[in-house]
């Protein structure tokens, strides 16, 4: 029993370790896509995505070392619910990995255009969307339940963060004075795509951590633990109606996994 | 109250030394409920007092109340064989009698005064299909029973439990001296009989207890620590001694 046991911890040290070390590739790779994209960099955009095999290999080596784990020694209480929560955690990593890839796409689609505006469009967004990627890996390295319940409120900040850039770049659009061309319209959208989900995926994560330490699932009630404290951020009205772009967000989300998925 | 058996502040001595204390649990009619915890730890003593197992135990002294139906079976005046009827018992060792097949599942009608032989042919049928063996000892029903593996002698013992047509049955380590494929199949038995009676099965095996069962207890030091269903025990115990001895981090 106790051979058993240390056998088991072994494998669960050495699950954690790994997925640790997807946090800190993934953690590299958000980072590289947002300098690049801040600096317009093809060349660091490049790398960012020539390293995706890499988390993509992490991913795959986390999966068989739950598997194999599952199998040999079938952990019960906070054990399986560790595994079953790795199982979901990779998946997110290897999303967020795929979101950089994605960023790191624009910026070399766009290096050769004159007049890059997108970056002030999208740097607050970024600086918030990495901010709760970090915490997620941090909560997650030191079992911060308690903070991990706090990040849930994030998701609908996400949401209106994207919702914000989009009105802008629409008053940019109907704007005679602005600079803004359409093909940077999409791009400053398609990042800002990118960064809400990176934002959402570290939610995810912190779910996770919080299912791992209380054995109670938080899925799907990020808007009932909400309540009053929901961040008031009502988007200033403009000419196209909010409710559209609302909707658009809310079809987005069935669309993510497929759209996401077909990268790796 | 669902329940129908009920034990209620069950301790018990065996001279001094306390080897249960005050323990308290309900079975629901037709639940599965396995009794998990170390060695010593008390489940088999408590099991064992269901149906006053531990009267042959010299020096053994049971306190509390153990009601079946409502009526105490710890009362002197409680008819012991027609108790342990009603309360079957499968061991952890297969022990048929040295007879045949059929005469292993007909002796307990027989002791009950049943005569009709072809009364007693259909209750040994069904009581080896319900066992989930009578497939396998169809063609030889006169055969010595100690002919049979391992496996078929186990669940020719639960057959014969079944014969009387118990409402509780208990079962203690029943499959700790089988195979995988035999083990499954007393598992499977197990699933299949919990449609018209309770089961009580002590269990080291702790993968077993998460498969069959619907509802588990801890026993720890001679004490109750938990008694959960199954689904919340596995994944998420109540009671930090639950999780360190299920997960492996005991002592």
């Amino acid at each position: 029993m106790q051979q058993q046991a240390n056998y088991l911890q072994q494998l669960l040290v050495s699950l954690r370790t790994r997925l640790l070390v997807m946090c800190a590739s993934v953690g590299i790779a958000l980072e590289d896509a947002g300098k690049a994209l801040a600096a317009g960099d093809p060349g660091r955009a490049a790398s960012v995505i020539e390293n995706d095999a890499a988390i993509d290999a992490l991913e795959n080596e986390i999966d068989e070392m739950a598997l194999q784990l599952l199998a040999r020694t079938q952990p019960v209480a906070k054990d399986l619910r560790f595994v079953v929560s790795a199982l979901r955690m990779v998946v997110d990593l290897e999303r967020i990995g795929d979101e950089a890839v994605s960023m790191a796409e624009q910026t070399i689609l766009m290096q050769d255009k004159p007049g890059n505006g997108v970056v002030s469009y999208v740097r607050e967004m970024f600086y918030k969307a990495s901010e709760a990627f970090d915490r997620a890996v941090r909560v997650f390295r030191e079992n911060g339940a308690e903070e991990a319940l706090l990040m849930l409120r994030g998701d609908e900040e996400a949401v209106q963060s994207e919702v914000r850039i989009i009105q802008k770049v629409m008053e940019g659009l109907s704007d005679p004075e602005s600079s803004l061309e359409p093909y940077q319209a999409m791009h400053i959208i398609l990042v800002a795509r990118s960064l809400t989900r990176v934002w959402r995926r570290s939610i995810n994560i912190a779910e996770q951590v919080y299912f791992i330490s209380q054995g109670e699932s938080v899925k799907h009630k990020g808007e009932e633990r909400q309540g009053d404290t929901r961040p008031q951020l009502q988007p200033a009205p403009i000419a196209a109606p909010d409710e559209s772009i609302t909707m658009l967000h809310a079809a987005d989300e069935d669309d993510e996994d497929q759209d996401s998925g077909s990268r790796a | 109250m669902n329940e129908h058996l009920l034990a209620r502040n069950v301790s018990v001595f065996y001279g001094q030394n306390k080897a249960l204390h005050e323990v308290s649990l309900n079975f629901e009619p037709r639940r599965v409920t396995a009794l998990i915890g170390p060695s010593g730890c008390g489940k088999s003593t408590f099991l064992r007092c269901l149906n006053r197992m531990n009267d042959l135990v010299p020096g053994a002294r049971v306190e509390g109340e153990i009601l079946l139906d409502g009526q105490d079976v710890n009362r002197a005046d409680t008819d012991v064989v027609s108790l342990r009827c009603r309360v079957g018992m499968v061991f952890q060792k297969p022990n048929p009698f040295p007879k045949s097949i059929y005469e292993n599942v007909a002796y307990g009608l027989r002791v009950n005064g049943l005569r009709d032989e072809g009364l007693i042919a259909e209750k040994v049928e069904l009581s080896l299909r319900r066992a989930a063996i009578f497939e396998e000892v169809k063609d030889r029903l006169q055969a010595p029973a100690l002919g049979l593996s391992g496996g078929q002698q186990q669940r020719l013992c639960i057959a014969r439990a079944l014969a009387v047509e118990p409402e509780v049955l208990l079962m203690d380590e029943p499959a700790s001296a089988l195979d995988p494929i035999a083990t499954q199949k007393i598992e499977e038995s197990i699933r299949e009989l919990r449609e018209s009676l309770s089961i009580i099965i002590v269990t080291h095996n702790m993968q077993q207890a998460a498969r069959v069962s619907d509802y588990t207890a801890f026993f720890y030091m001679g004490r109750l620590i938990e008694h959960n269903a199954t689904d919340v025990m596995f994944t998420r115990p109540s009671k930090k001694q639950t999780e360190d001895y299920i997960t492996g981090r005991f002592g």
